[in-house]
Formats: structure tokens, C-alpha cells, sequence
């Protein structure tokens, strides 16, 4: 579907980013992210629009990597790199449960159940 | 848990998980007690009252019993290194881990401490036997051996069992991370990996109710394999 010069899918892109973008913005002032980490994903939505806009330029690099389409690369490039986030977000929330095990671990640990403390309750 | 048996109870120390164990918690933990061994009891965040019961038995046994509790549930892995830690802690030279949902015979104890107060050994796993198991339980228990065989190369007749011993050298560089279930299987591979001796004993268990509804079955099973397939690629 084509609305105006734009396609669907571009106009859906562009929504998305700049969403992504004010959210982001939002983390960097309220300090929950560096302004190198805005800068990163700025620098990546420019890439994705560039492909977006100008698919025929992707056509040279996905030939280099053996897909006949451009698009074929974009799509199996994002599959990577949601897998790759699925991985770096089971570490981290690995890691997280971790740490409140040891934090739980040391409560117990620091709180044992003493009858005198009791007693004088 | 009859049979009197006399042993030198000094430096044992009996490490007890236990999560909503408001059924048997008091009898398992005043009947070690009462045998002379030191109890650590482990409430993992149970919501049942437990720990209040745990604390009473407490009041009885104060030179025997020590109770710690998670303020949230973290699993038996995480219960069970608290308790180690605790034990540890307070100059255990024997530690015991045993469940708290009364499938372990307390006339047991003596004998899984016994090949480590000989000098045999530095770890001891006691085994429950299969043919004494309901076919679900001795099922999945099969394959769990065959997974820790496959997984840490360790062949043991009970992987899953729940009665274990330790000096207090192999308890110090015992490292379990695993939180749930998963911890049986990775106890043997420290043990392994830290080049411990490992002997194994026959134990006796009681099948209850209770004592069927916990423990390895299938899904537990999966959820221990799926475990280990991720550890393999743990950073």
C-alpha cells in the first residue's frame, strides 16, 4: 500500500522510531541511560531508515552475504539480532535472580532467629 | 525412624530445607535433635507456618536447633547452600542435607557419615533404591542419572537423592548456583569437578503422600535438562 510518496511500512517505521527515540530521550534525562547509549540507537534507526527508504542500496551487501533480496538480509539480520537480545536478556535476568538469592541468602543469614531478640519483643 | 543408634554426634550438623513443611517440619527437626545432631533448619519463604513451628522446636532443642529464614522462596539449590553456609558458620566438621518432608530415616544418618568420619571419602550420596520407588518416580530418576552421566560425566546410582554428606573441606569448596531442583545433579558435578572422593551408601526411604508430591518427576525432569542445556552456555 502506498500513501502519498511513502509505503505502509515506511510510515509505520518512522512512528515506531521516533517513539523509540522520545523513549529513550526520556531514559537519558531521568539518568536510566548514558547519552553514548541514545547516540547508539539513534545511529541505529538511521541505518534501518536508510534500508527502508532506499532498499535498492542493500541488494550489493546481500549479494556479498548470498541472499538474492535485500530485504531477505534486513529480515534475517533482525531475526539475529532479536535472538541475540533474547540471550543478553536471559543473562541478565539470570544474573538479577542471582543477585537476590545472595541478597535473600544474606538477610537469612544476618536475621538468624534468636529467642532472646524474640523474648524481649 | 525408630531403630537408637549411637554415634558421636559432635560437629554434625544436619542441613534442613524446607518449604511449607508445616505438616512434618517439628517432628523431622526435634527428632534430630533429640539424637544429638545439630539442626539447621532452612524456611525458604514458606507461607505456611513453618517458621513458627520451626521456632517453637526451637524453645526446646536452643543448643541444637538454629533456624534461618528467606524472606522470599528461592528454591531448594539456594535453601540448601544457606543452611551449608550456616552450618559452615558455626564449625560444623560434617554436614548433612536432608529433607524435611519426611522420606529420609533418621536411623540413616550414622551411616552416610560413617565413610567420611573413617577418612573413606570427602562426599556421600546416599541412594535410595529404585525397586522401593513408585515406577513414575524410579523413571524419571533413571533418566536423570543417565542425563548427569552425559552432562558431568558422573556415573551415580541416585543423582536426585536428597540425603547427602560433606566434610566441612568439601562443603567450603562445594559452589552450587542452581536454585531449584537442578542443584541434586550439580552437587554431583562439584563433586567431580573438585576431584572430591565419593562414596555412595543405601538408604531407606519413606513414601508418603507428601513425600510423592515433591521431588523428580517429569516435568521437574525437563525443567532440570532444560537447565543444563542452558548452563553448557553460561558466561
Amino acid at each position: 500500500m502506498i500513501i502519498g510518496p511513502f509505503r505502509i511500512y515506511q510510515i509505520l517505521l518512522i512512528i515506531v522510531m521516533i517513539i523509540a527515540i522520545i523513549f529513550m530521550y526520556n531514559r537519558v534525562r531521568n539518568k536510566r541511560s548514558t547519552p553514548a547509549t541514545f547516540a547508539l540507537w539513534v545511529v541505529v534507526w538511521m541505518v534501518v531508515l536508510f534500508f527502508a527508504f532506499a532498499p535498492k542500496i542493500s541488494d550489493p551487501l546481500a549479494g556479498f552475504f548470498g541472499f538474492s533480496r535485500g530485504l531477505d538480509l534486513l529480515i534475517i539480520a533482525g531475526f539475529a539480532v532479536i535472538a541475540y537480545a533474547g540471550f543478553r536478556f536471559y543473562i541478565k535476568i539470570d544474573n538479577l535472580n542471582q543477585n537476590m538469592t545472595d541478597l535473600v541468602r544474606e538477610i537469612a543469614i544476618r536475621n538468624e532467629i534468636q529467642l532472646d531478640e524474640e523474648n524481649d519483643e | 525412624m525408630s531403630n537408637e543408634i549411637s554415634q558421636n554426634t559432635e560437629g554434625i550438623f544436619l542441613v534442613v530445607p524446607a518449604y511449607n513443611e508445616e505438616r512434618t517440619v517439628s517432628q523431622i527437626i526435634e527428632c534430630i535433635a533429640e539424637r544429638g545432631y545439630n539442626v539447621v533448619l532452612v524456611n525458604d519463604g514458606s507461607a505456611d507456618s513453618t517458621l513458627e513451628l520451626a521456632t517453637e522446636s526451637k524453645r526446646k532443642y536452643p543448643d541444637k536447633i538454629f533456624v534461618v529464614s528467606h524472606v522470599i522462596n528461592r528454591g531448594l539449590g539456594a535453601a540448601l547452600k544457606t543452611g551449608m553456609m550456616v552450618a559452615l558458620n558455626k564449625g560444623a566438621k560434617y554436614i548433612i542435607t536432608f529433607d524435611a518432608d519426611g522420606q529420609h530415616e533418621i536411623s540413616d544418618i550414622p551411616n552416610v557419615c560413617k565413610p567420611l568420619q573413617d577418612g573413606e571419602a570427602d562426599a556421600v550420596i546416599g541412594s535410595r533404591p529404585f525397586e522401593d520407588m513408585p515406577l513414575s518416580k524410579s523413571f524419571a530418576n533413571l533418566v536423570m542419572n543417565a542425563l548427569t552421566f552425559i552432562f558431568y560425566g558422573r556415573n551415580v546410582k541416585d543423582s536426585q537423592s536428597g540425603l547427602r554428606a560433606f566434610t566441612a573441606e568439601a562443603a567450603e569448596k562445594i559452589d552450587v548456583v542452581s536454585t531449584g531442583y537442578g542443584v541434586s545433579s550439580e552437587f554431583i558435578k562439584e563433586i567431580s569437578d573438585k576431584n572430591l572422593r565419593l562414596a555412595e551408601v543405601t538408604i531407606t526411604t519413606i513414601y508418603t503422600p507428601e513425600t510423592q508430591h515433591k521431588g523428580t518427576d517429569a516435568i521437574v525432569g525437563l525443567k532440570i535438562l532444560g537447565k543444563m542445556v542452558i548452563d553448557l552456555f553460561r558466561i
